[in-house]
């Protein structure tokens, strides 16, 4: 290792693990304003949370292990 | 190292001015809107609180460690939970069933009761319209030549003013002709969060034909019509359906229903939508019922076609003169008429005691046949993923029989011209006394041909643990209490 730079590069996957909470949060937001200006039910369109929240999760591997 | 996020602050900024613009302008709908939009507060949280991560990327300062606390999530769940019960309060959805919605409205305003009354004189046979209708209403044919309507109005709302705004703008009306009834609710012009329903009953001459449009917004109203000769139309949102004594035919396009049950119709029953429990009785037209239905079907005693699709089992049968039973995994015939038509997806079958021709195709299914009259049909079962067959036939039975299953046990208890051929891992067995055609085939599962004796009681539906179903009884909807005189305001 060298000498570290003053700010280190954050470790690797961290991005990807911060932004998951607000990216489901959006997804949430999103369902719910479909339910309840649209006729998507939520109770049919629920999954999406768990595609998102999977789909950061394998990122932050993906990520982790790239670098 | 953790820093504030800018949404708490914005988020009590935002609710701030949202009530105080409330307090400044009374009339503003703010329940109303955020009844609705409140989910953008959620994916404005949320891109908030992603470009603030990014932020601090670009600028290379550390990440939080999680991009949302475990406090925030519980923010979130409250804030969900909030939205919901206001979404559906305001009569926006359905999310609650109807009896907790009730709790909800309680702590949302008061309600008030106005009554509803008039009449109008008419024909020996007119047509009754009731359009855009959210409440229960109790319909009957009596011997008489105007159409009589007498209930009462619920309005929920914040206050008396809104209440009585909301009662003239649904005002009650009937108009039209001798021969053309109009029975107008308006309830659908009572804007904003109030929600109208009503209780009424009407009594219309014994030949009247009934067409009735239910607006639900959410909310499910009942309909029970009895003893009228003419034709029963309904379509509605959400609504239990009764009928008794109906002379004409009855058309039900329900979206939801928890129940329909129509007891000695004379001519026929065209039902379509979703649901729960269906109870037909007496029918002596055909019925044909479209849709899915997650409660208990019965049918008792339907003396013409019978035809049923729902999404994995579909159902045809020439009379009914016994009963049908199909709790949601199961379907239980006992005295049937043929050509009988059945395919499923899963529904183990039953039935007992039918004549003329059987043809059943299932995926995966546990079926036993019992067809008790002689002389026999032709059989046709096919289980083509798998499922045990048995079939049990009277001792004196002429046929030629052809029953097989890829995978599993064979077994002969009835003799006679039957020869067992277990071969690899299925069998088959095969025999003819010159009957009609029985082929029974299994692609897995085990194949049973045995004597039935003739005192077998008859076959019940089950569910998984065996116990026998029962429809508890269901109230009708209670004749309309009289309202005490309104007292005028002083």
């Amino acid at each position: 290792m060298n000498t570290p730079p003053p700010l280190p590069d954050p470790p690797p996957g961290a991005l990807m693990r911060a932004v998951t909470g607000p990216l489901l949060l959006i997804t949430l937001g999103v369902l719910l304003a479909m339910d309840h200006l649209g006729q998507v039910s939520f109770g049919r369109t629920w999954p999406a949370l768990l595609i998102v929240f999977g789909a950061c999760k394998l990122m932050e591997r993906v990520g982790s292990t790239s670098v | 190292m953790r820093r504030a996020s800018l949404f708490a602050p914005l988020l009590l900024i935002g609710l701030g001015a949202l009530f105080l613009a409330r307090n400044v302008y009374p009339d503003l709908r703010l329940l109303d809107y955020l009844a609705k939009y409140w989910p953008f507060l959620l994916i404005l949280w949320g891109v908030l609180r992603l470009g603030e991560i990014l932020y601090w990327g670009a600028t290379r300062q550390p990440f939080p460690r999680t991009g949302i606390s475990g406090g925030e999530w519980g923010l979130v769940v409250l804030l969900c939970f909030i939205g919901v019960t206001l979404h559906t309060v305001m009569g926006f959805s359905t999310w609650f069933p109807n009896r907790f919605r009730l709790g909800g409205l309680d702590m949302f305003g008061e309600s008030f009761d106005y009554p509803i009354a008039g009449n109008k004189p008419t024909s020996k046979t007119p047509h009754v319209l009731i359009e855009s209708f959210s409440g229960n209403a109790r319909i009957i044919g009596m011997d008489s030549q105007e159409v009589k309507v007498t209930g009462r109005k619920t309005i929920r709302s914040l206050d008396q003013n809104g209440a009585d705004r909301a009662n003239e703008e649904a005002a009650f009306e009937i108009t039209g002709s001798p021969d053309q009834v109009v029975i107008r609710t308006n309830q659908n012009r009572a804007g904003g969060p109030r929600s109208v329903s009503e209780e009424i009953e009407i009594l219309v001459p014994k030949g009247a034909s009934i067409e009735a449009h239910g607006e639900a917004r959410g909310r499910s109203g009942d309909f029970d019509i009895h003893d009228v000769d003419g034709t029963v139309t309904i379509t509605s949102d959400n609504s239990g359906v009764r009928l008794e004594n109906i002379g004409g035919e009855t058309r039900l396009d329900l979206r939801t229903s928890d129940i329909v049950r129509a007891v000695n119709l004379k001519g026929s029953l065209d039902l379509k939508g979703r649901g729960g429990d269906i109870d037909l009785e007496n029918i002596s037209g055909p019925v044909s019922i479209n849709g899915f239905y997650s409660g208990m079907l019965q049918f008792h005693n339907l003396s013409k076609t019978v035809h049923f699709v729902g999404p994995q089992t579909e159902f045809f049968a020439e009379r009914i003169p016994g009963q049908v039973r199909m709790p949601l995994n199961d379907f239980t015939g006992t005295n049937l008429v043929g050509p009988i038509r059945l395919t499923t997806r899963s529904r183990d079958v039953q039935i007992s005691d039918f004549t003329n021709s059987l043809e059943i195709s299932a995926d995966r299914a546990d079926i036993e046949l019992r067809p008790g009259t002689l002389p026999l049909s032709k059989i046709d079962v096919h289980t083509r993923i798998a499922g045990d067959i048995t079939l049990a036939l009277p001792a004196a039975s002429k046929f030629n029989l052809t029953a097989s299953t890829g995978a599993g046990e064979v077994e002969d208890s009835f003799g006679g011209p039957v020869k067992v051929d277990q071969s690899g891992r299925g069998g088959t067995m095969r025999g003819s006394n010159g009957g009609p055609e029985l082929n029974l085939r299994t692609e897995r599962g085990r194949m049973t041909v045995r004597t039935a004796s003739p005192d077998e009681p008859p076959l019940e539906p089950h569910d998984g643990e065996g116990r026998r179903f029962k429809i508890p009884g269901i109230p009708p909807v209670p004749p309309v209490p009289p309202l005490p005189p309104k007292t005028i305001d002083q």
